[in-house]
């Protein structure tokens, strides 16, 4: 019996039962290539974000953290502000209680990361020779940040019957040095507006405060 | 020493989301996720078997991507570029890099759970559930490169550079699974 | 707990249970019991309020003493794996205490509100989470993730990749060598003793300080606003350093040569300069704090 070289068009040419066969494998290539793109089943985008923030941005990273932290104990998990926040597999989806749905984006956690993390990459890690990050840009940013703020501010609030008192005076005091070295930096960057030192530096501490905020709404209740 | 930062005129905008996402943008870079994610994910499930393990790798693929993004030079599409990169990130996979959550892999593939995005028409009707299952089963080997010629449409050679194998053992390869598919496609 | 319960949980318990198998789950206020647990086996216990020890033990035996005065316990035990968790009734829970000791290599997470944790000996990873209760760990190796809001973390002897995370407690770190990143808003964060290959810090206003070797190819970047820097470096140490302020102080026990170009008396002050031969990049950056380099003695170090 002579060898069938499927392969070898010459011989498919003179060899039919070879050349059937081809034409089926054929099939199952054109198949292949016709197979739909499949979809994840869910959104991994928060998970990559949370880790673009990547090393350097201790504050953005310690928002992935900040996620996993509660979660990790059923019982911690259990005590959560039910009302504050859904959890959407292993990702925890945001819903900020306010009044005013134009302040609350419906991610609002990720548009926050984007902002200071990216503003603070911008600011420390851009490539060399890569064009500056824009004040114009920077400032828009921290704009949004504020907004955001302000939303996770008023969800503090909201849960100060839930928390212990102790917890409340050690944020609260915490909130407030970080609102002075936010307010000295700005000061300081009036003055100095070229200064990519202190947009860096105002960049962190606006990460922290929000890092800070965010904690308090998934802290259990009792915290 | 301070530096300087532009501030004269906004630069012309950057109309393309890579030159913004390179530049640290990170909502641009959110937008080229949007844009590929499907089809990233689609060939690290098909390469791995695996759907919770193709979507972590989908993420270090991206985070990867986002990483090496000073390095893309432009001369190909970007996402041939990010496919190329998603293809490093799934051979590279090591068992060392521990995850927290313990992970049940005895070889079982959630093929069951495999959804479908918006669906061609297919040559053979029918065939593609069937094809998604049997692909899944072919030996490690023959499953990625005809993962990755078939239905992703790499070159012999492409294939070769990246696996690490020679452009003649791909093509071995290649026939040795389309023989397996065709053997459990027609049983 | 009455003998109906008792009787309830063991009828429950032998649906559940296949035959001979430990995989056992129960609810009820005091557990004490010890078994056989396998090598880099698993350990999840999570508190309200009160105590988590975790101790090692010399032998392959897991033993597990675990009670709650109001509420009730949720265990499940396997050969590798071990949880309890802390449940109310009748939204109630009292002061629940753990008391485990565990094999050598076992993982540890633990997590609480108001409780204490202390993990000695595992010589593995260990995650701890609390929101006011004290972070006590002592040798532990590999991935090691630490977090408290008012509760000091102590952590001695460990070594590899952590991660520490507090708002107003004290973080304490002596013997620890890999990389590390710590965080706080007002704690201070203080490293002795130790040979870190990476060290990034991030603090508002507390103080960092860092005794102990660089690594040639070492990068340490501290950042505080108004905390202070102190950076010990052995004498004959190595270091390439980049120290920037904006309207705090700058010391150091070793020259200062500054680069060409860079002038002292402008309201920022940032200097860049090499101890020794150079080499691990070390960043310091405060927008007031003061930044102190002091040269450690050829033994020991100065106090």
């Amino acid at each position: 019996m002579t060898e069938h070289d499927i392969t070898d068009e010459s011989h498919r040419a003179a060899c039919t039962e070879c050349a059937a066969e081809w034409t089926e494998l054929d099939a199952i290539s054109a198949a292949a290539r016709a197979l739909p793109q499949l979809t994840p089943s869910r959104d991994l985008w928060s998970g990559i974000d949370a880790r673009l923030a990547g090393n350097a941005n201790t504050s953005s990273s310690a928002l992935a953290r900040a996620e996993r932290r509660w979660f990790r104990s059923p019982t911690l998990r259990m005590a959560a502000a039910a009302t504050l926040l859904v959890v959407a597999s292993s990702a925890v989806t945001w819903r900020v209680a306010t009044d005013r749905n134009d302040t609350a984006p419906s991610d609002p956690a990720n548009g926050v990361t984007d902002s200071a993390a990216a503003v603070l990459a911008a600011l420390t890690e851009a490539p060399a020779g890569s064009p500056r990050y824009s004040q114009a840009s920077y400032e828009s940013d921290f704009a949004a940040m504020d907004v955001e703020i302000r939303a996770m501010q008023s969800l503090l609030n909201e849960r100060r019957a839930e928390l212990d008192p102790n917890t409340i005076a050690v944020l609260e005091k915490s909130l407030m040095l970080i609102d002075q070295a936010i307010s000295e930096s700005r000061s300081a960057l009036l003055n100095d507006p070229a200064s990519q030192f202190l947009a860096a530096q105002l960049a962190r501490s606006y990460s922290t405060k929000l890092t800070l905020l965010r904690s308090t709404a998934t802290m259990p209740m009792g915290s | 020493m301070t530096l300087a930062l532009t501030l004269s005129s906004p630069p012309a905008a950057p109309s393309d989301d890579v030159t913004l996402a390179a530049n640290g943008d990170r909502r641009a870079f959110e937008r080229l996720y949007r844009d590929n994610v499907d089809r990233i994910f689609s060939v690290c499930v098909r390469m791995v078997g695996d759907r919770g393990r193709a979507e972590e790798l989908t993420q270090d693929a991206f985070v990867r991507a986002w990483e090496k993004l000073g390095t893309f030079r432009g001369d190909s599409l970007f996402s041939t570029w990010l496919h190329r990169l998603a293809v490093n990130v799934v051979l590279n996979e090591r068992e060392a890099e521990t995850r927290r959550r313990d992970r049940h892999d005895d070889g079982i593939e959630d093929l069951d759970a495999i959804s479908y995005g918006d669906v061609r028409p297919l040559p053979v009707p029918g065939l593609s559930l069937d094809l998604e299952r049997a692909i899944a089963t072919l030996p490690p080997g023959a499953k990625k490169v005809f993962v990755l010629h078939d239905v992703e449409g790499y070159t012999h050679e492409e294939i070769a550079e990246v696996l690490g194998v020679t452009a003649g053992g791909c093509k071995a390869q290649l026939h040795r699974a389309r023989m397996l598919l065709r053997r459990m496609l027609t049983k | 707990m009455t003998t109906r319960l008792l009787l309830r949980s063991i009828i429950l318990g032998a649906l559940i249970l296949p035959l001979g198998a430990l995989h056992a789950q129960a609810s009820r206020q005091r557990v004490d019991t010890s078994f056989t647990f396998d090598k880099g086996g698993s350990v999840n216990l999570g508190l309200v309020s009160g105590e988590i020890r975790v101790l090692t033990g010399t032998g392959n035996e897991i033993r597990i003493l675990a009670t709650i005065e109001r509420g009730r316990l949720e265990t499940s035990f396997s050969r590798g794996h071990v949880s309890i968790e802390a449940r109310s009734v009748n939204s109630r829970m009292g002061a629940t205490r753990y008391e485990l000791t565990v094999p050598a290599g076992t993982r540890v997470t633990a997590s609480a509100v108001s409780g204490e944790i202390l993990v000695r000996g595992t010589g593995a990873e260990v995650e701890a989470h609390t929101v006011s209760g004290e972070i006590r760990v002592e040798d532990a190796n590999g991935a090691v993730e630490l977090e408290s809001v008012s509760g000091d973390i102590i952590l001695t002897k460990a070594s590899g990749r952590i991660d520490l995370s507090t708002v107003s407690g004290e973080v304490d770190l002596t013997d620890v060598s890999g990389d590390v990143g710590a965080e706080s808003v007002s704690g201070s964060i203080i490293v002795r003793r130790s040979r870190l290959r990476a060290f990034r810090t991030e603090t508002v206003s507390g103080d960092v300080s860092y005794d102990g070797t660089f690594s040639a190819d070492g990068d340490y970047r501290l950042n505080t606003h108004s905390g202070d820097v102190m950076l010990t470096i052995p004498a004959n140490g190595n270091a390439a350093l980049e120290l920037e302020t904006w309207s705090g102080n700058i010391a150091s026990d070793f020259p200062l040569t500054l680069q060409p170009g860079q002038d002292v008396g402008r309201r920022n002050r940032r200097m860049q300069f090499n101890i020794g031969t150079g080499g691990g990049r070390v960043s310091a950056e405060t927008f007031s704090g003061n930044i102190t380099i002091r040269r450690a003695m050829a033994r020991g170090t100065p106090e």
